[in-house]
């Protein structure tokens, strides 16, 4: 070790800790915040996060790729389900996935189930629209056959749904 | 106290010369880079190990984000069918785009995962990222606690830019506009080393590699060019030569011997003003006289990365200053962020700029003039249209330079406690803001992976409203098998809710 004339540690001046924690601190705790999410996700639970419990709530999140997998996985889509307050309404406690789908909207997510053959049965298939019709979902309305429509007694599917 | 001891720190001829006569031009820094000690060689280490942490986080979520259907599963079908000769030559004659290497690199890693797609591409695009946090603190070389103190604050730029978002959160199978950040990241760093034969081949191959990739790839070479004028000595003067006659030879080739062309207004829609315009529209405005719209992309896209604004051509947050309208909380973070981080830029340019004249050169000095150089050209490279990810070879570079200024700014200046509480606040601020913007992106990846997902959900309707069908029975397999792989084999993580999620969601 050799002193010279432009020795840094000679001629500069001290750092200011509170500058330096300052400008460090706030990044360095968003990295360790967001560490901290990858740990505990890894262990099975992901902080403010919502998480589908069965293929009724995948679908009622609108979540086409769960929904899929859980089909795939052999989850019944006509099958009711239980489905939380927080994924349709407060009001909405028990549906099957394709109702449920009709309630997100998600006319693509009909038409997946469509194309697994889910919606083969006529009687199920009118159900669905009627529901589409309560709810003023016309895409839905649209591709399962809007003549159904007309047939359906206003607000009576939702209403039976509610009351489950 | 300087050690002789070095490491890869460049010799003192690699420098301007630097006497006791201009001792009071000479910042403390260059005496820093005269050699390392013990506690310098653990300021390194700490630096490596947080980029470390700061690479696990986004290895995560992009780990978790499939191969995407758009220009991702569309780009793979071909791979296969042709041996990566042939493939790159056919790529030399295609209109508007010049870009053969980046089929082959495709090709390479396709053939390499030999089946196992997910695994191959997701893991080449973490091998990336890290290399380019790698590259970012070789670049940096922190050595005092002001440097490591400064690297969060950078890494956090760097991966919060506006510009590198779409660098990670599109998964094309290969993401081509990280190869270009890791070409010119890894050309600064060529270019600021010492003096070696291999450097000047590396930077030759380098260029070769970029510029057959992807347009954005010819910056290489203003890197190139901008170090050696600010006196780094990385690549030799003929090797500077030999870059400038390949530069030349690449609009030769494209131009006048291939006849590829470049993109013209009909390709895409671009922002102009307070929104974004479709090709007709361009045409409509400016098909007569282009140049008053390339000049206004040129422009766009160097005030976008120096304060977020515009965004991709479009002036969204003056906008709404105009209109009194309120500002989402991602707009008032980017405000703050690029404001303060520009001008602790700023600061250090105005605090350099006598030894500039003189042209008394330090590495922080050359990294901010990179910068410079980089920025323009860039902006000029993005004449035709502007887009956030287009930058992002300059919003590297952003996040070096400002780096080193905060670096500069908080390890030297001796202040009253007034002054230093004062700065402190405004550090914290920057810091912090920039914090948000990092996470942010964190978040768009995590999302963008089940947006991803949800392609492959609907892949039959996409496929119907595009007009296509895999017909072709190795099309087909390759088909489900990323679907399996993104709906199935990987599925996606739940998904994000809270309050907190307004400042980060539209960084």
């Amino acid at each position: 070790m050799t002193s010279t004339a432009f020795s840094i540690h000679e001629t500069r001046p001290r750092a200011s800790t509170l500058l330096i924690a300052a400008t460090a601190a706030p990044a360095m705790i968003a990295t360790m915040l967001v560490l901290v999410f990858v740990v505990f996700e890894s262990s099975g639970r992901t902080l403010s996060a919502i998480a589908p419990a069965n293929v009724a709530e995948a679908a009622g999140l609108g979540l086409g790729g769960e929904t899929l997998r859980r089909v795939r996985m052999g989850e019944d889509a006509t099958a009711r389900l239980s489905v939380r307050p927080e994924i349709i309404s407060s009001s909405v406690k028990s549906v099957t996935a394709l109702e449920a789908a009709v309630f997100a909207r998600q006319v693509e997510l009909i038409r997946m189930f469509d194309r697994h053959g889910s919606i083969a049965d006529p009687h199920l298939r009118r159900h669905l629209v009627c529901l589409a019709a309560d709810l003023d979902v016309r895409d839905i309305v649209e591709y399962l056959g809007a003549a159904d429509a007309a047939t359906c007694r206003p607000g009576e599917t939702r209403a039976a749904i509610v009351q489950r | 106290m300087v050690n002789s001891q070095r490491s890869d720190a460049e010799p003192i001829s690699n420098s301007q010369p630097f006497s006791p006569a201009n001792r009071e031009l000479v910042p403390a820094s260059a005496a820093w880079e005269l050699g390392v000690d013990a506690a310098s060689t653990r300021w390194t280490l700490a630096a490596y190990a947080y980029g470390l942490f700061a690479v696990l986080g986004l290895a995560y979520v992009l780990l978790d984000m499939p191969i995407q259907v758009a220009d991702g599963y569309t780009n793979m079908i071909g791979l296969g069918q042709r041996s990566l000769l042939d493939g790159v030559y056919s790529e030399f004659f295609q209109r508007s785009y010049l870009r053969p290497l980046l089929w082959g690199q495709q090709h390479v890693v396709y053939m390499l995962a030999n089946g196992r797609y997910f695994e191959w591409f997701r893991g080449w695009h973490v091998v990336q990222v890290l290399l380019l946090v790698v590259l970012f603190i070789r670049l940096l070389r922190p050595r005092t606690i002001a440097d490591v103190a400064a690297l969060p604050l950078g890494l956090a730029i760097l991966l919060g830019m506006h510009t590198f978002i779409g660098t990670v959160v599109e998964a094309y199978p290969i993401n081509t506009y990280m190869t270009i950040l890791l070409c010119t990241a890894g050309a600064a760093d060529i270019a600021l080393g010492s003096p070696t034969r291999w450097r000047d081949l590396a930077a030759v191959v380098l260029f070769a590699f970029a510029a057959l990739t992807v347009e954005s790839g010819l910056l290489v070479w203003v890197v190139f060019v901008a170090a050696w004028l600010t006196g780094a000595r990385g690549v030799s003067r003929g090797a500077i030569v030999t870059l400038t006659v390949l530069f030349a030879g690449y609009f030769v080739l494209r131009f006048g011997i291939l006849d590829v062309g470049s993109p013209g207004l009909i390709e895409r829609s671009s922002g102009y003003g307070f929104r974004s315009r479709d090709p007709q529209e361009l045409i409509a405005m400016f098909g007569a006289n282009p140049w008053r719209f390339y000049g206004y992309n040129v422009v766009s896209s160097i005030l976008s990365v120096l304060w977020s604004e515009p965004r991709a051509g479009v002036w969204d947050l003056t906008e709404r200053v105009v209109d009194h309208v309120r500002f989402s909380r991602p707009m008032m973070v980017n405000m703050v962020a690029s404001t303060l981080a520009t001008g602790v830029l700023m600061r250090f340019v105005w605090r350099r700029r006598r030894q500039w004249r003189v042209r008394l050169f330090e590495r922080a000095d050359r990294i901010v003039l990179i910068f410079a150089a980089v920025l323009v050209a860039n902006g000029a490279l993005s004449y035709g249209y502007t887009k956030d990810v287009m930058m992002s070879p300059a919003g590297v570079f952003y996040a070096l330079a400002v780096t080193v200024a905060t670096g500069d700014l908080i390890g030297r200046t001796p202040r009253g406690a007034g002054v230093t509480v004062v700065l402190a606040m405004l550090m914290a601020a920057m810091s912090a803001a920039w914090a948000v913007r990092a996470v942010a992106v964190h978040v768009a990846v995590r999302q963008s992976g089940m947006a991803v997902r949800e392609q492959w959900a609907y892949l039959d309707q996409w496929l119907e409203t595009q007009h296509k069908s895999a017909a072709d029975p190795a099309a087909l397999a390759l088909q489900r098998q990323l679907q399996d792989d993104a709906i199935v084999r990987h599925p996606g993580k739940p998904a994000l809710t809270g309050d907190w999620l307004t400042w980060l969601e539209g960084q």
